[in-house]
C-alpha cells in the first residue's frame, strides 16, 4: 500500500512536471514565465504564497510573487547571504523551514509575516550559476515534509530552464533593439539585401539618400553607377568592397559592401554601408580652385615684370620707354605685394586667428579721412557725403573699416568707368550704423550678385585688370564687417548704378 | 604684306609686353581681349598666328583654340597657348584643343618671338 501510494505519487509528480515543462516553453516573456511557474506550483505544494527571486550580480530581487504586496515587491532588494533567499543563493543549498525562524545564519528576514511558518526554498540553476530563488510558503497546520524535496528540487531546475530561455531571448530582443537603434542614428545609409539582390532592410539614413520606397527593391539598377555582379564577385571571394559612386549630378557616395554570412562559400545577402562624401568634395574642390586661382592670380604680375625685366636686358630702348615699362613693372610689383597682403589677411580673418583693435571712433571721421584722395585721383567723379549730425560713436577697428571704406569706394569708381555720382550715405536706425555706397555705373545683373563677396569672383574682368583689382576686396570687406557683428550687401540695377550697404551694431553707452 | 598676328589676352600689361616684344619683326599686330572677340577677329581678319590665353573672358582660350581649329577656313592658322595653367593636364587639355605650341606664364618674351618666327616660317630674329 506504500509502495503504490508512493508510485502513484512519482507518476503524478512525473506528469506535473511534463505539464510544467509544456506551459512554460509556450512562452517566451520572462514575466509570464515567472509567473506561471508560481500559477503551477503554489497548488501542486498546496502553498499560500510564493514568489521567485532573480540574481543580478551580488544582488536578489523578487520578480514575480503571490501573496506580497506589489509595494515589496518592487522594494525589496537582498544582497546574497542575507536573509534566508540570500543564504540559498550564496550556499545553493535546498532548505526547509519550520517554525518560527530564529537560526541565526539567517539574520536578516525578508516580510516573513508571523503566520507563516512553513518554507520551502531552492536555488535556481543554470550552468553551476545560481540565478535566483525559488521559494514557497505555507501557514499552519500543516508544514511542509521533507520528502517533498526532490520533486521541489526538479520543479526548480525546470523553472530555472524555463527563466534562462527567457531570459535570453530578452536580451536577444535587447540585442536586436539596441542594433536597430544604432542603424537609426547612424548617418550612413545602411541597405541589406538577400543573396537575390532584394533589398529586406534600409535605415532612415538610406531612405532619404534613395527614396522611402526602398525595401522590396531590387538593389542591381537602383543605382545605375553601382556595378551589383561586381561587388557580389568581390565580396564572395571574401574581400571588402569600397568604391566612391556618383548619384544624381551632385552627389558623391563612399559605398562600402560585405557579404552577408558566408554559408558554404557563397552570400546570403550584401550589407551596404553608404557614405556621403558630396561636401568632403565640395570642400576639397573648392580648396584646390582657391589654390588655382592663387597661383593665377600671382603669376600674372610676375608675368609683366619678368617679361619687360628681359627685354629691358636684351634691347635697346629710348629712356622714356624704358621708363614706361620700369613703372609697369614698379606698378605690378605693387599689385603682387597687395595681393600677397589680401590672401594672408584672408586667410587670417578665415582661420578666426586675426583680432580686432577696437577703439571708440566715429565712422563719418573714417569716411572724411578717406574721400580727399578719391577726389583727387578721379576727377571724373563727384563725390558726396550725407550725413546726419550727432551721429553716436563706434566701437570698432578702424583701420579695418577703412579698408573696407577704400574698397566700397574703389569697386565704386571702377564700375562706373564714364565717372557719375559716388554717394556715401551714413545714418543711424535704432542699434545700428548704416552707410550706404552708391555709385551710377554700370550695375551687376541679379543672378550675379550672389557671387561678388566670394573670392577672386569678378563680374567683368577688363575693367578690374586696369586698375589693379585683387579680387580679393569684396571677400575681405565682407569678413571685416561680419566679425564687427554687422553686414554687407548689395542691390543694383543694371545701367543704372550698384549700392553696397553696410550695418554695424553701435555702442549706445557712453565712455 | 605684312604677316598679321593676333594676340588674346584680358591683362593689358601682358598685351603691351607681347607687343613690345614683336614690334620689330615688322608684323601687323591685333589684339582682342576676350574669347569671342578673339573668335571673331580670327574669321574676320584671318590673322597668320594667334597668341592666345587661356583665362580670359566670355569663351576661354581652349574652347577659342577648339572652335578655330574647326572651322575649316581657320583651321591651318597657328595657334600658341600663352597660360598660367601650367600643370600636366592643362598641357594635355591645350593639345587636345589643337594648339601649335604652349608656352607658360612666366614667359621668357625671346622664347616667344622665336617660336611665332617658327610658325611664320621667318629667319631667325
Amino acid at each position: 500500500m506504500a509502495i503504490r501510494e508512493g508510485e502513484r505519487r512519482s507518476r503524478d509528480q512525473l506528469v506535473a512536471l511534463y505539464e510544467i515543462g509544456r506551459a512554460l516553453n509556450s512562452t517566451l516573456e520572462l514575466g509570464e514565465v515567472l509567473t506561471r511557474i508560481l500559477d503551477m506550483l503554489l497548488p501542486l505544494f498546496e502553498a499560500e504564497a510564493g514568489s521567485i527571486m532573480l540574481a543580478d550580480e551580488d544582488v536578489l530581487t523578487i520578480g514575480a510573487a503571490i501573496g506580497l504586496s506589489s509595494e515589496i515587491i518592487s522594494r525589496t532588494r537582498v544582497k546574497r547571504g542575507e536573509g534566508i533567499a540570500g543564504w540559498v543563493a550564496q550556499t545553493g543549498e535546498l532548505l526547509l523551514l519550520n517554525g518560527k525562524v530564529t537560526d541565526p545564519r539567517f539574520t536578516h528576514l525578508v516580510e516573513r509575516p508571523d503566520e507563516i511558518t512553513s518554507s520551502l526554498c531552492a536555488p535556481l540553476r543554470h550552468r553551476e550559476q545560481i540565478t535566483g530563488v525559488l521559494m514557497l510558503r505555507r501557514s499552519e497546520p500543516s508544514s511542509f515534509t521533507v520528502d517533498q524535496l526532490d520533486f521541489f528540487q526538479s520543479v526548480a531546475d525546470q523553472a530555472a530552464l524555463a527563466i534562462e530561455n527567457a531570459r535570453r531571448v530578452e536580451q536577444v530582443e535587447r540585442e536586436r533593439q539596441k542594433s536597430e537603434a544604432i542603424l537609426r542614428s547612424m548617418a550612413d545609409g545602411v541597405l541589406v539585401t538577400d543573396a537575390n539582390g532584394l533589398i529586406v532592410h534600409a535605415n532612415p539614413a538610406a531612405l532619404s539618400l534613395f527614396g522611402p520606397d526602398l525595401p522590396d527593391r531590387q538593389l542591381p539598377g537602383l543605382i545605375p553607377n553601382l556595378a551589383y555582379q561586381h561587388i557580389l564577385g568581390q565580396v564572395a571571394r571574401g574581400r571588402p568592397y569600397e568604391s566612391e559612386v556618383r548619384v544624381g549630378p551632385e552627389q558623391l557616395l563612399r559605398v562600402s559592401a560585405t557579404a552577408l554570412g558566408l554559408a558554404g562559400g557563397s552570400p546570403e545577402g550584401l550589407v551596404l554601408l553608404f557614405h556621403d562624401e558630396t561636401e568632403r568634395a565640395r570642400i576639397e574642390r573648392m580648396k584646390s580652385e582657391f589654390l588655382s586661382m592663387v597661383s593665377h592670380e600671382l603669376k600674372t604680375p610676375i608675368t609683366t615684370i619678368q617679361a619687360f625685366l628681359e627685354l629691358l636686358i636684351f634691347r635697346e630702348f629710348a629712356p622714356e620707354r624704358r621708363r614706361h615699362f620700369l613703372e609697369i613693372s614698379l606698378q605690378e610689383g605693387r599689385r603682387l605685394q597687395k595681393l600677397i597682403e589680401d590672401i594672408l589677411e584672408l586667410a587670417r580673418m578665415e582661420s578666426g586667428r586675426f583680432r580686432l583693435h577696437k577703439t571708440r571712433c566715429k565712422f563719418t571721421d573714417l569716411v572724411r579721412s578717406v574721400l580727399p584722395g578719391f577726389v583727387e585721383r578721379f576727377p571724373l567723379h563727384s563725390f558726396v557725403l550725407e550725413a546726419g549730425a550727432g551721429l553716436p560713436t563706434l566701437e570698432a577697428d578702424p583701420m579695418l573699416l577703412t579698408q573696407v571704406l577704400t574698397n566700397l569706394l574703389s569697386n565704386a569708381v571702377k564700375y562706373s568707368p564714364d565717372g557719375g555720382d559716388v554717394r556715401v550715405k551714413v545714418e543711424s536706425s535704432g542699434d545700428r550704423l548704416i552707410c550706404s555706397v552708391s555709385d551710377q555705373g554700370i550695375g551687376i545683373e541679379k543672378d550675379k550678385i550672389p557671387y561678388i563677396f566670394e573670392k577672386f569672383y569678378r563680374v567683368d574682368n577688363s575693367l578690374t585688370r586696369e586698375t589693379g583689382g585683387t579680387g580679393l576686396g569684396l571677400a575681405n570687406a565682407r569678413y571685416i564687417v561680419e566679425s564687427h557683428g554687422g553686414s554687407i550687401w548689395a542691390e543694383s540695377e543694371p545701367g543704372r548704378g550698384t549700392t553696397f550697404t553696410v550695418t554695424l551694431p553701435l555702442q549706445t553707452s557712453e565712455v | 604684306m605684312p604677316k598679321k598676328v593676333l594676340i588674346v589676352d584680358d591683362e593689358p600689361h601682358i598685351v603691351e609686353v607681347v607687343r613690345v616684344c614683336l614690334e620689330d619683326s615688322g608684323l601687323e599686330l591685333m589684339e582682342a581681349a576676350d574669347g569671342e572677340h578673339a573668335l571673331d577677329l580670327t574669321r574676320q581678319a584671318h590673322p597668320d598666328l594667334v597668341i592666345l590665353d587661356v583665362m580670359i573672358p566670355k569663351m576661354d582660350g581652349y574652347a577659342v583654340c577648339r572652335e578655330i581649329k574647326a572651322d575649316p577656313g581657320t583651321r591651318s592658322i597657328p595657334v600658341i597657348l600663352l597660360t598660367a595653367k601650367g600643370q600636366a593636364a592643362d598641357i594635355e587639355e591645350g593639345q587636345q584643343a589643337g594648339a601649335d605650341s604652349y608656352l607658360t606664364k612666366p614667359f621668357s618674351p625671346l622664347k616667344l618671338l622665336a617660336e611665332v618666327y617658327r610658325h611664320l616660317s621667318l629667319g631667325i630674329p
